[in-house]
């Protein structure tokens, strides 16, 4: 199954929802899409609104099409699973500003995460054949957590 | 005076700056500790709620109603005082604050009661600094970046000590 996710923001993300739903008679596996606040119901997949958790869906789904939230970082870091990922732009009125493509970008950057910034590249090719799992580095991560656990240690000491 | 207990109050707004506090402090960062969190949450429309062993499955949640500071200015103020009653009914020694703007009534509340004030930024912001960061710039004791090159964009007193990624 693939999944695909744009959160809860408000503002509605049809670019990507219309493009998934062209596509989706050419895509091999099952498309489920969570649509949020966008109005466009998909023809050629099964969709709903909004769940308590994305958790399940994302577990049992073997690829992952997400908007390019923070929401995302748990999933990024601790799933091993294939993720493309889709910011939501200004000047689709889809965000009040471009954050998410600026996201989108570094984690590509950082990890190989594949971000479409050209709604067009996401065809139904990329995604039957897309099964890179990426590559997490979870050096700095550690490093923060260590930094905070002598922090906290420091402040104790000191109140 | 030197003493092993401590209360930390992890304040963050709902969706990526509340997963970012979830992620990072693990029982394990907070070992032998105690903590509250503070949110917001859209089915508050004033005052706070308060939920009980939801924070790491042990610790109390508060939370206050979302996005409601943008349209009414005046709300700083009231939610200032309201943070400032939680952190002296839940003798708070330490803040830990990601944003958005609940982060800026919380760092006030923190400094008018001397409590110590951590800013950690959003991990999301790679570029370009965000406005509720830089307020809190000069509201904190440590203002913390998680990407090295985001430091020098907010002034001398910004510190990378590692990010999330």
């Amino acid at each position: 199954m693939i999944f695909v996710a744009v959160g809860t923001h408000p503002e509605s993300f049809e670019r990507l929802i219309k493009r998934i739903d062209e596509i989706a008679p050419q895509v091999k596996e099952k498309i489920l899409i969570q649509r949020g606040f966008t109005k466009y119901i998909p023809k050629n997949c099964e969709s709903f609104e909004f769940a308590d958790s994305l958790e399940p869906y994302f577990k049992k789904a073997r690829l992952v099409v997400s908007q390019s939230a923070t929401s995302l970082l748990e999933f990024v870091l601790f799933n091993k699973k294939p993720l493309i990922t889709v910011p939501r732009q200004k000047k689709f009125h889809e965000h009040l500003n471009d954050h998410q493509v600026e996201f989108a970008i570094y984690l590509q950057e950082r990890t190989g995460i594949k971000a479409v910034l050209n709604i067009d590249e996401l065809t139904p090719e990329l995604l039957n054949s897309y099964k890179k799992v990426a590559k997490i580095d979870k050096r700095n991560f550690s490093k923060l957590q260590e930094y905070f656990k002598r922090l906290f240690n420091d402040i104790a000491k000191r109140s | 005076m030197n003493k092993d207990s401590m209360n930390i109050a992890f304040v963050a707004s709902q969706g990526g700056h509340s997963g970012q506090i979830h992620i990072l402090f693990t029982k394990k960062v907070l070992g032998k500790y105690g903590a509250i969190f503070i949110t917001e949450n859209q089915k508050v429309k004033s005052g706070y709620k308060v939920k009980e062993k939801s924070f790491l499955k042990k610790f109390r949640t508060y939370f206050f109603p979302k996005d409601h500071l943008q349209l009414y200015p005046w709300r700083y103020i009231q939610e200032t005082l309201q943070l400032r009653r939680v952190f002296k009914e839940e003798k708070i020694d330490c803040i830990v604050t990601n944003g958005a703007q609940i982060s800026i009534p919380a760092c006030i509340a923190a400094r008018s009661l001397g409590i110590y004030t951590v800013f950690i930024d959003t991990v999301i912001r790679v570029k370009t600094p965000n406005w509720s960061a830089r307020a809190c710039y000069y509201l904190s004791h440590l203002f913390l970046v998680q990407h090295q090159s985001m430091a020098a964009k907010y002034g001398n007193k910004a510190k990378y000590e590692g990010g999330i990624l």
